[in-house]
């Protein structure tokens, strides 16, 4: 409709071209996020191999589910922001770019325009004590929260209780765990939601590893039970 | 179309209502006739909006052992219009003591599938052998139009190998050509569809009975598309590494 002056962007009130699920797991020394890498139009996948994570800088990576396009503006005005910020030698943390998305989500809602997009900013915080890993979660309409894991879009019903189950009360994870946990849920994904696709990548910014975003061996599956599988008799 | 249910389908969360997504085969049905039957392949996914709740479902349905449907739309209209005209068959084969023939089944559809078009939604494929005419295929879309045809697509998955098959066709083909084209469709269509996925089955159904076979995604023979490389999403300038 129309874009006021000197605004970034229309009123998105349907998403057109969305990305599924974004799920994010904390572990010892690092955060794992993992996101698929179809464009879904509708019910069609309609673009394959397209990224849904966006490196900021060494100790931050933003993963999104939602509008593609919306995305890609916002990933452009980050883009502006971390340059005006390193102008006055700011070199960010992840709570610090997690606090201005939140606060931009939250606006844009308010204006009656939102980014339709769910944001996971993962990364590692710098601090006196060596840093710990850092991981948020907004969603469309500014609503902002840090967890330990966390899952956007229809993830979010059906997985958080399977990673709670992975996460909960054990000890502490690593990289390798984290990644593992991350990739049974892409095979749970890709039996219940219909645009998941089991191409996918899996982001990593930890205390030793730099951020960066890496496409994995795609999951096929069991599907044993199609053998069994009768008449609906 | 009815306009009512569209209303009736908001949630109202003052009241605590929220209604459920239609449970549909939203799919991909393929059928290919050949010089003594008919091929038919189907995908495996059920769907109640984006959520898949059934992920190895049976959509080729044996009304007997020459003939089977097809089912997409939906699954409990169409499960449901199944067991009648499964029961009607069968009766009437009873009663005359001979095999009801292909065109005579698809027109029992018919009859139910057009008296009731404004109550169901259901687009289905009748798939069978008989001594008259050899292999059948009664395409049966929505609203009832039933029209034979040598080979056919249903279900949302269709519309994205419509061209596939219209440039795979010619005449005489043999029957493991069919099984190639058939499978070969429904790879591509589960492909693209967020409606289609799970597994590939594939039927023969011929004067000896209907065979099915199962291709799994985790075992080879599935129909598999290759993937492009990708390009960068972002600017060049943006390295995700």
């Amino acid at each position: 409709m129309d874009g006021k002056y000197g605004g970034y962007h229309t009123n998105t009130l349907n998403p057109t071209c969305t990305g599924t699920s974004v799920i994010a797991v904390v572990y010892d020394e690092g955060v794992a996020v993992m996101s698929d890498t179809v464009v879904s139009y509708g019910k069609s996948a309609r673009y394959k191999n397209v990224t849904r994570q966006y490196k900021v800088n060494d100790r931050v990576i933003v993963a999104f589910s939602g509008d593609h396009a919306d995305f890609h503006t916002l990933q452009n005005i980050i883009e502006r922001q971390v340059s005006k910020w390193a102008v006055v030698g700011q070199k960010l943390n992840p709570s610090a770019l997690y606090a201005f998305l939140t606060s931009l989500m939250y606006q844009s809602r308010c204006k009656m325009n939102p980014f339709w997009n769910t944001l996971i900013i993962a990364g590692w915080e710098d601090n006196e004590d060596g840093g710990k890993p850092f991981l948020g979660h907004i969603t469309q309409k500014g609503v902002a929260f840090e967890a330990k894991h966390t899952a956007t879009g229809i993830a979010s019903h059906l997985l958080t209780q399977v990673i709670e189950d992975e996460t909960r009360d054990k000890t502490a994870l690593n990289r390798a765990k984290a990644e593992s946990i991350l990739r049974r849920a892409v095979e749970l994904a890709i039996y219940h939601d219909c645009l998941a696709d089991n191409e996918f990548e899996i982001g990593v910014v930890g205390k030793t590893e730099k951020a960066s975003v890496h496409t994995q061996k795609p999951i096929i599956g069991d599907w044993s039970i199609a053998e069994t599988n009768c008449q609906y008799e | 179309m009815d306009m009512m249910g569209e209303d009736m389908r908001k949630a109202i969360p003052a009241l605590g209502f929220y209604p459920q997504q239609e449970i549909s085969t939203g799919t991909t049905l393929i059928a290919m006739e050949y010089d003594g039957g008919v091929v038919i392949g189907t995908d495996s996914r059920t769907s109640a909006g984006s959520f898949i709740s059934s992920r190895t479902t049976n959509k080729i349905t044996p009304i007997t052992d020459n003939l089977s449907v097809l089912r997409s739309g939906s699954a409990a209209d169409t499960q449901a219009i199944a067991d009648i005209v499964k029961y009607y068959i069968e009766t009437y084969s009873l009663l005359e003591n001979e095999p009801v023939t292909v065109y005579r089944s698809s027109q029992i559809f018919r009859q139910f599938l057009y008296q009731y078009r404004d109550s169901l939604s259901a687009s289905v494929i009748i798939a069978g052998w008989d001594s008259k005419l050899g292999g059948q295929l009664y395409a049966i879309p929505i609203g009832g139009f039933t029209t034979r045809q040598r080979s056919t697509a249903s279900g949302s998955g269709s519309t994205y190998v419509l061209g596939y098959l219209d440039k795979a066709w010619r005449p005489n083909l043999t029957k493991d050509e069919c099984i190639e084209i058939v499978k070969t469709a429904v790879g591509l269509a589960v492909f693209r569809d967020g409606s289609s996925g799970g597994v590939c089955r594939i039927g023969v159904i011929n004067e000896q009975g209907t065979t099915l076979t199962l291709y799994r995604p985790d075992k080879p023979g599935f129909p598999t598309v290759t993937l492009p490389e990708a390009h960068n999403t972002y600017a060049t300038h943006v390295k995700n590494q």
